[in-house]
Parts: structure tokens; sequence; C-alpha cells
């Protein structure tokens, strides 16, 4: 695979990791987040 | 600035840094463990506990400096009769494993000090997480320290032909080498270059906004709503953080006499610093929309929005203003 | 072809690429970078929020964003003309340097749409209609492939 297509695809794949890591502890803010001061 | 970079100056930069990872962690476990143990409920949720986040975080930062004054010292003295550069691999090896769950130990720390921030509470399994990290990474800095001891002083270890023996437990720094320059593997450089930039923008474009609003501006959101965003930026420095290891480890020729390089640390501490204050600031909670900000707010986040370009400056910059690659 | 050429050859062009001056070059790509650290650092932001994350942000009060984003493009659109007035022969028949201006050209009316999308009806901005989330990942991800072409440039 070309060099070209490799940073592309690694760094959508780190895109999609950080993204989806993201959303979980968004969602886990959403849920617990009942008390503010 | 740049007649400072000497060997002998490079090398007491790291002997006085290492002291945080080692001194300072034990001190920050230390508070940790009271923390636990303490039957106070102000203790456990008010002071003692965010404290002793607060500077397991602050400690995780300041230990990249010092690895990274580790290599610039190796580089200083490598060349030193009697120096030992097995014993300086060895010790490089289980620092850099010690400094990993150090890192991780810091991220649990910070964890645990932003959903305090946003409940008034800690929850227990970061607090277990952040305790079992620390934990092992003290015992791993303390492995990582009495190797490094052996390197100009024999005379501490009991057989001092071991002087260079491994530690069981090492991440080896050049395979991580051999990973980004080695043959075949062409792609890994540009790869983490790329992602390099992403964690870039997405660590700047969270905490712009986070502190324009500490600055005044976009005053229709209110702060705790930004605050949510604050793991983003997080996330975005660990990739950057991640891959900016990897270029340094792997070359570290080109960064270690570089005094840019020591420049954008400087102003990634104070980076490092205001997302500290963005996520403990005790306003932050009653800064609703519409609520303007204080004088102190105010300078504060334009010298943290000073500091983000300063370090996307002196990176860029790193092959034009040095005198490397 | 032979004007580019000559734009090589042109005493501008040669002061950007050659010139010892870290003015030159260097401050040219810096100030890039920076226009890209603000664009796309508030596309991340704006995106994510359109896309459901923290969703305590009013979407209103998001919109100065978008003046900062075409204020950054202005500023990259600059320094990327410089760019590659300082290098015009290899840019012009780059595939690479095509594939990055053809990111853009889809992505700039992409993000007239989302803010119209998102702030020009009369409808309550806290509302986001499925499309616009669509709208709003694909932006991001035209952005992500801009840094990456970009950055592969950079080798050229």
């Amino acid at each position: 695979m070309s060099l070209g297509w490799t940073v592309v695809l690694v760094n959508f794949g780190i895109i999609v990791v950080v993204y989806v890591l993201g959303r979980l502890i968004d969602s886990a803010a959403e849920r617990y987040d009942s008390r503010k001061d | 600035m740049a007649e400072l970079i000497t060997p002998g100056n490079l090398s007491h930069l790291h002997l006085l840094l290492n002291h945080f990872p080692t001194v300072g962690l034990t001190v920050a476990f230390a508070l940790l463990i009271v923390s636990i143990l303490s039957d106070s409920e102000a203790m456990r949720h008010d002071t003692m506990r965010p404290t002793a986040l607060g500077v397991l975080f602050a400690i995780a930062v300041i230990t990249l400096p010092v690895f990274t004054t580790g290599l610039a010292a190796e580089g200083a003295i490598e060349k030193v009769p009697g120096v030992s550069k097995a014993a300086m691999d060895a010790h490089e090896n289980s620092a850099l494993l010690a400094f990993v769950v150090l890192e991780l130990a810091g991220v649990s720390a910070w964890f645990g000090l932003w959903r305090w921030r946003r409940t008034r509470r800690i929850p227990p399994g970061l607090t277990i997480l952040t305790f079992v990290l620390s934990a092992i990474s003290l015992g791993l800095m303390t492995v990582a320290a009495s190797i490094g001891g052996g390197i100009r002083h024999p005379e501490i270890l009991a057989d001092p032909s071991t002087a260079g023996a491994q530690s069981m437990f090492e991440i080896s720094a050049a395979a991580v080498a051999f990973f980004v320059n080695g043959r075949g593997h062409q792609w890994v450089w540009p790869t983490l270059e790329s992602a390099h930039f992403v964690g870039m923008t997405l660590w700047f474009g969270v905490l712009l906004v986070a502190n324009l609003r500490l600055m005044g501006w976009l005053r229709g959101i209110p702060y705790p709503a930004l605050h949510r965003l604050l793991p983003w930026a997080l996330l975005g420095f660990g990739v950057n953080e991640v891959s900016g290891m990897m270029f340094y480890i792997a070359t570290p020729k080109g960064y270690t006499t570089n005094v840019v390089f020591y420049w954008k640390l400087i102003f990634l501490l104070i980076a490092a610093a205001d997302l500290l204050y963005l996520t403990v600031w005790p306003q932050a909670w009653k800064t609703e929309a519409g609520t303007p900000t204080h004088v102190r707010e105010r300078l504060i986040g334009a010298a943290a929005l000073v500091s983000f370009v300063a370090v996307m400056y002196c990176g860029r910059m790193l092959p034009f203003l040095g005198n490397s690659f | 072809m032979e004007y580019l050429t000559a734009l090589h050859d042109s005493a501008f062009s040669t002061w950007i690429r050659e010139a010892e001056t870290v003015w030159a070059f260097p401050t040219v790509l810096t100030v890039h970078t920076f226009g890209m650290m603000l664009l796309v650092g508030s596309a991340w932001v704006v995106d994510l929020r359109l896309l459901g994350v923290g969703r305590t942000i009013p979407i209103g009060p998001l919109r100065p964003l978008f003046r900062l984003m075409w204020f950054a493009f202005w500023i990259n659109l600059a320094t990327g003309l410089l760019l590659f007035i300082a290098d015009p022969e290899r840019k012009a028949t780059s595939l690479l340097f095509g594939v990055k201006m053809l990111l853009i050209i889809i992505n700039l009316p992409m993000l007239t749409r989302l803010e119209r999308a998102v702030y020009g009806g009369t409808a309550d901005p806290a509302v986001v209609p499925g499309g616009t989330k669509r709208l709003a990942a694909a932006s991001a991800m035209l952005w992500a492939g801009t840094i990456f072409t970009g950055r592969l440039l950079g080798y050229m």
C-alpha cells in the first residue's frame, strides 16, 4: 500500500478511536452530572 | 539562550528534575493514601484527595521534561570515560516504562479531578485506579532510579558488575526507534506527524473556546458546558504526547541540543497548567451564560492562548530556528 | 508550464523559497499552520457539538466560530498562495496538491450550508436535524483529509 494511503488510513483510524473514546466519556458525563455546586 | 545548552547543564537539568517523579511522586502517593484512609468526609472529597490528584497530575506533566532531559543527558555524557552505555540503556528502558505508567496515572488523576469539579465527588473507581497506577509507577520509578544511580556511581550497587543489568520490566527504547525508523517503516513518521497535527488542532480547538470564555467572549455559553469538553483536549494532548515521544525517542539528536525544543516544552508546561486551572477553577461553576469574568481570568486566558501558539510556533520552527535535522 | 517556470524563477518565488531569513518560507509555513489550528480547531468544536457532544452547550453562541473559521481560511488562502508561488511547477503537477485543493473546494460550500442549516431558519438552533449532523461529520472528515494531504505535501 502506498505511503499516502497508509497515512490516511491509520490516521482516520486514530480519529475514530479518539472519537469513540470521547463520546463514551461524554455520555458518562451526561449520565452522572446530576449535581453541580 | 542556545549557549545554555551545554553537556554540563543538560546533565544537571536531568538530575534536578528527576526528583519530581521520585520524591514528588512519593509525596503525592502519601497524600493519596492519607485521603483514602481518612475518616473525614472533608478530607476525602473537599481537600486532601483533590489536592493529591492535582499534585499527581502535575508530577505526571513535569515528568515529560524529566524523560526528555534524560536523553539529553545521555547525549552529553555518553563519551565520558567510566560511564557505562549499558547502564544508560537499561536506565532509559526501565524509565520509559515507569514514565508510561505514570502518565496513565496522571490521566486517571485528571479524570478524578474533572468528575470532582462536576459533581463534588470523586468516583471510587477512579480513586482506586489512580491509586493502583501510582503505586505501580512509584515502584517502577524506584527501579529506574536505582539503575540510573549506577551510571555514575557503581559504588552504590551491591555488585558493580551489574551496572547495566536490566530490570525485568522495561520498554525498549530501541524497539520504539526501530518502529519509527526501521527498514520498511517509511510510513510511520509521516503518519505520526499527521496524527500530531490532528491532535494539536483538537486540543487547541477545545482550549481555545474554553479560554475565550475565560476572557469574556462567547459569553452566551455557560462555562460548565465547556468544561464538559475538556476530556477531548486531553485526548488531543494524549495523541500528541505519544507521537511526540516517538519522534523524540527515535531521533533524539535533533531535539536534545535544540534550544527551540526546550522552549516548546516550557510553553507546553504552561498549557498543561492552564488545563489544570480550567478543570478545577472554582469560579467555573458560577460562570453561567452572560456572567462576566474577572481580570485574573482574562489574563490567564490570554496567557494560555499565547502559550498555545508558542507551542505550535516552536514545534513548526524547530528545523529552521534550531540546529536540527 | 512556461508560466510556472517563469514564476519559479522570479525574484519573489526565489526569495520565499531560498532566502536565509526566518521571515521567508519558515514564517509563511508557520502562519499557514496557525491558520490551520484556528480553522480546524474551531471546526472540531462546532462539528462535535452538532453531532451531539456536550449537549449542554447552547448552539446559538457558537456562531462566532464560523466567522473565526472564515478568517482563518483567508489567512491560509494567502499563505497557501505564497507556498504555491515558492514551488509552482511541482505543486501544479502534483496529484496530492490537486486532491488537497479538491477537498477544500468541496468543503467550503459545505461550511456555508452548515452555517445556514444551523442558524438560517427560524427554528430553535438547539435542535439539530439528522442531515445537518451528516454535513458536520463530512465537513470534519474533509478537514482531516486536508491536513493529511497537506502534511504529505511537505515530503514532496
